[in-house]
Formats: C-alpha cells, sequence, structure tokens
C-alpha cells in the first residue's frame, strides 16, 4: 500500500464521506428520536392505509415495535441501499477510472510503484471509508438512542444490522471498484456501478410484489440482507456476512488481475 | 540500458509498432522521430509499462519494462507527450507529492527543484489547473528531472516550449548526458532534437525505417531554401554541385541541399546577387522525402 496515496484519497474524500456520514446519522438519530414504544400501533395504522406495493418498496411490511424492529424497518430498509448506493457509485470513479480517464494515472505509474500497489491502496481506502461510515453510525445510534431511550435498544442486534449493512455496501462498492478497473472511460463505469445496484434493487423489490416474482430475489445480492429480519432476531447475520466477504474478495481479486493486464491509455 | 527486441504491438485499428529492435546505450542520446501515428507513443508506452507487448520485448537496464515496472522507475525520468496532473495542485504540492510517491527524502531535492524552476521561469506557487500548456510543460519537464534519474524516457519533450525553453531544456539533456545519463526522446521534427541527439531513428507506421547517427542522417535530410535572385542565376552550377531547384519564376527559386552541403551552397550563391535567401519549413516527410518516398512500398 502506497501510504502518501493513501493520504491524498483522504484528502481529496474525506469531505464526500462527511457529507453521507452526517446525512446518515442525522436520519438515525431523527428516527431514534421520533421512535416510541407505545405509539407504534398507530405507526402500524398508518402503514395499513397505505398501498401495499408502496409498503413493499419503503420496506415497511415486518416493522416490529421494539427499537431495533423499529430501525431495521426506516433505517436499515430503503434507505441503507439508496444512502450507499450513491457513496459507492460516486467512488468507483473516483478512485480509479478518473484517473485514467484525465491521463494523471500516469503520475503514479512514472514512480517506482506499481499498479496492484496503487489499486490496492484505492481498495483499502474504499473498505475503510466505508467501515468508517458504519462505525459512525454504530455510535451515534448507540449513544442516541441510550440518550433518549436508555436500556431499550438490543445492543446486539442492532450491531449485527449495522454490520451486516456495512459488509453489503462494501461487497456494492467493490463491484463497483471493479467496473472503475475496467473501464478507462468515467461514462461507463457511472453507467454500470449505476446500473448493477438499482438493478438488484429492483429485482428485491419486484420479488416481494408477489409470489410471481419471488423467484427474482436470488438474482439480487440486496435479498441476502434483511435489516428488518435481523433487528427482530429472525436472521443471521453470520451468513450474510460470510457471503458478501466472498463478494468483496472475488470482486477485489478480479480488480487486480482485471487492471494487472490492461492496457493503459496514458 | 534500452533495448527493443523484436517489439510488437498491434492495435485493434492496425497501427501499433512491428518488429522494432534498437539499443540505447548507457550516456547515450537517442532520438525517435516520425510523424503521426508512426509509433512513437506506442513505443514509450511500452518502454514505460503502461502498454504489453504482443511479441518481443523491452528492457531497461536488463528488466522487462512491463514485469518490472516499478525497479525501473526508481531511477526513471518520463515526460508524456500529453501531461496531465491531478486536479487542484499548485505546482509546488505536485512536485513535493511525487517525490513522497518516489520516496525522496525532501532536503534532497529541494535545491534541485529550485534550481530547475529558475531555470524554466516557473512558478511553484501557481495551480496547474490554470496553467496554459506551456506552462504545464515545464511542470513536467521539472518533475522528469527533479529526482536525477539515471534514465529518461521524454516522449516529445520540446512541444509547447517557446525557442528558448527548447534551448534551456537542450542544455539541460546534454548536461545531463555529460553525467551519464541515458536519453530516449520521440519528436516530430528533426531540427528539435538533432542538437542533443547522438543518434536518430527514423519511424513511419510502426516500423523503423532508418537508424543512424546524426551526422550521417543529417547528410541524408534534405533542406530546402526560397532564393530570390536580383537577375536569373546560372542553373548549371546548381546542377554541377546536385543541388535540386524548383523555378517559381525567372528570379524565384526554391533550392535543395543535403544539410551536410550547406557550405557547398553558399559557395555557389556567392556567386549571384541574392536579394533574399530563406529556410523553409519542413515536415519531417519533407525534410527526407527521399528517403520516406523510398522505403514506403516496402513498408505497406
Amino acid at each position: 500500500m502506497s501510504l502518501p496515496l493513501f493520504l491524498k484519497n483522504i484528502k481529496d474524500n474525506f469531505l464526500f464521506l462527511l457529507i453521507f456520514m452526517f446525512l446518515m446519522n442525522v436520519y438515525l438519530a431523527v428516527l431514534i428520536y421520533m421512535y416510541d414504544p407505545s405509539g407504534m400501533g398507530a405507526f402500524n395504522d398508518i402503514v395499513s392505509f397505505l398501498p401495499n406495493r408502496l409498503v413493499v418498496f419503503l420496506d415497511l411490511a415486518t416493522i416490529d415495535s421494539s427499537m431495533t424492529g423499529f430501525l431495521g424497518g426506516l433505517f436499515y430498509g430503503l434507505p441503507i441501499y439508496v444512502f450507499p448506493m450513491i457513496y459507492c457509485i460516486v467512488m468507483g470513479n473516483r478512485l480509479v477510472t478518473k484517473y485514467i480517464y484525465d491521463g494523471s494515472f500516469a503520475c503514479f505509474l512514472e514512480t517506482p510503484n506499481s499498479r496492484i500497489k496503487i489499486i490496492t491502496t484505492q481498495a483499502v481506502y474504499l473498505i475503510l471509508s466505508i467501515g468508517l461510515l458504519f462505525l459512525s453510525i454504530q455510535i451515534v445510534g448507540g449513544q442516541m438512542s441510550e440518550m433518549m431511550y436508555p436500556g431499550v435498544l438490543d445492543a446486539a442486534l442492532f450491531t449485527q444490522m449495522n454490520v451486516g449493512a456495512a459488509f453489503m455496501t462494501t461487497a456494492i462498492a467493490m463491484i463497483n471498484f471493479f467496473f472503475g478497473c475496467i473501464f478507462n472511460d468515467s461514462k461507463l463505469t457511472m453507467f454500470f456501478s449505476t446500473a448493477f445496484p438499482v438493478l438488484f434493487f429492483m429485482l428485491t423489490f419486484l420479488s416481494g410484489l408477489s409470489d410471481r416474482f419471488a423467484a427474482l430475489k436470488n438474482f439480487s445480492i440486496y435479498s441476502v440482507y434483511n435489516g428488518a429480519a435481523i433487528g427482530i432476531g429472525q436472521a443471521d447475520v453470520s451468513s450474510v456476512i460470510a457471503f458478501f466477504s466472498a463478494a468483496i474478495v472475488l470482486s477485489l481479486a478480479a480488480s487486480l488481475g482485471v487492471f494487472f493486464m490492461k492496457r493503459l491509455p496514458i | 540500458m534500452i533495448e527493443a527486441q523484436d517489439l510488437t504491438l498491434k492495435y485493434m485499428n492496425g497501427n501499433g509498432v512491428f518488429d522494432l529492435n534498437f539499443k540505447v546505450e548507457k550516456g547515450e542520446v537517442v532520438g525517435f522521430i516520425g510523424p503521426d501515428n508512426a509509433g512513437k507513443t506506442t513505443t514509450v508506452r511500452i518502454l514505460m509499462g503502461f502498454h504489453r507487448s504482443s511479441r518481443g520485448q523491452a528492457l531497461i537496464n536488463g528488466m522487462n519494462t512491463y514485469l518490472k515496472a516499478p525497479a525501473i522507475k526508481k531511477s526513471l525520468g518520463y515526460i508524456s507527450d500529453d501531461p496531465a496532473f491531478f486536479e487542484g495542485m499548485r505546482v509546488k504540492s505536485y512536485l513535493n507529492f511525487m517525490g513522497r510517491l518516489r520516496r525522496l527524502n525532501s532536503a534532497n531535492y529541494e535545491k534541485r527543484r529550485a534550481e530547475l524552476a529558475e531555470t524554466f521561469s516557473l512558478d511553484l506557487a501557481s495551480k496547474i489547473d490554470r496553467m496554459n500548456s506551456e506552462e504545464k510543460q515545464k511542470v513536467s519537464i521539472v518533475s522528469a528531472f527533479l529526482h536525477n534519474p539515471d534514465v529518461y524516457i521524454l516522449d516529445e519533450p520540446f512541444n509547447h516550449l517557446n525557442p528558448a525553453l527548447q534551448s534551456q531544456l537542450a542544455n539541460l539533456i546534454i548536461e545531463e548526458k555529460k553525467k551519464g545519463k541515458t536519453f530516449f526522446l520521440t519528436s516530430q521534427m528533426f531540427s528539435e532534437v538533432e542538437r542533443v541527439a547522438d543518434r536518430i531513428a527514423l519511424v513511419r507506421s510502426g516500423k523503423m525505417i532508418e537508424i543512424d547517427d546524426v551526422i550521417s542522417l543529417k547528410a541524408k535530410e534534405i533542406k530546402s531554401y526560397r532564393v530570390k535572385f536580383a537577375e536569373p542565376p546560372n542553373l548549371e552550377q546548381f546542377k554541377k554541385f546536385g543541388f535540386g531547384f524548383k523555378r517559381i519564376n525567372a528570379t524565384d527559386f526554391e533550392i535543395y541541399a543535403p544539410g551536410n552541403r550547406i557550405d557547398a551552397l553558399v559557395k555557389v550563391l556567392s556567386h549571384e546577387k541574392v536579394l533574399i535567401f530563406n529556410s523553409n519549413e519542413q515536415t519531417l516527410e519533407e525534410s527526407f522525402q527521399k528517403f520516406y518516398s523510398r522505403k514506403e512500398e516496402a513498408i505497406q
């Protein structure tokens, strides 16, 4: 790993990460502030008035009255796919393709640093930045709920939801990183980095609409993670971690392999 | 020091380089000259390890340029034909960053950075994004020479530079050559590299058509001059000394002479009353017209 490049990544991209940390943590804090165990009945009544397809889309069908169940539905449901997805789409391009597209990747390679070292550094930054994002969520979520409702949050389940989401986001990021390593044109990287997560999301969404489409979930990696089910203790996070870990390792290996072999137009 | 062995890389569009063989010895400057699409930048990309050859190999200090790129770059200076830099950086921070990537101790190169910046009148506080192409080329030159490498790969290094800066760069190359440094530099213009190069390779359509020392090659260069005489000249004299000419009107002529026989031409002209004598701007193909056209068929 190249330390100067890693530090440059922090300088160039940390503000972008801070924006996501801020948005997600504020949203989480507001949700915790809004949580009212005695008012969950009224909340479920409101949900029952919504069209079924909208409830499925917003992932509100399995909301439980516990705090982890509440957060599982409202934070580790739709938002956990959408917010980090944007971060992953942008970073896949920013960390690799952008440098090739504008030609500045040559600056790295005119120094005694191998392609593998450069790409590994970029991948490590991406993984650590996502880790930091979810660490901040863990801290803010834990502290905020402790302040508002001491002893109410099931810390173990909350941690499981958060860790599972972190692995899922990292897997998506590494798939996008792979696209960043394949393409030399930012437009192509952005297109595929957007298309794949959105496709996965749509497949997951469609599979919940009716039994006819239920099989579609087998084609989406988002279906592996169900935050709401983990939040009420009905799903095991270890299989989620195992699956996404494999996806991360495979994507990283493919990224390194492709980038080592590719012809760089610089 | 730098070697190409049957170096071949063919792109999908048919361009590329084909069976290149050359050697640049330690302390030697070799110019690699050719028109557009001659394969100059492709050769540089292979030497830099950006591209892998499909056949043959390129070696620097005995190491394969693709497989051993990081080891080679420890002592290699590079100028791209189209320099690109990181967004939002000032010259000083860019050069410092490159120094860190090269694992240099800043104290070692600060003095050299200041000297090079002064030589090329480079403002270290300027933002690179806002610079024109000449300024960017200067940044690229300073970056390439900053870490005092042993081998230089310079792709069109004289591009974008005014004549004074071209001269500064030529002087710098000559100075470094005296220290035993090795240079491989490309250009589209013979005149740009003849001052610094020991040998020059002419390339066209990805193939090398000639490699020779500058003096020998200069004999094969045809220079063109526009001459206006006060009265119609004695053309027999030009024919006798083997100079070509094209009549524009009775007193205006274009005269062609080999690059190493300018003195003979001046002697012939001294017998005439010359009103105007101008050297024509020539492309590489025009300078080596006979050379290129003769070998063109063999290439295709």
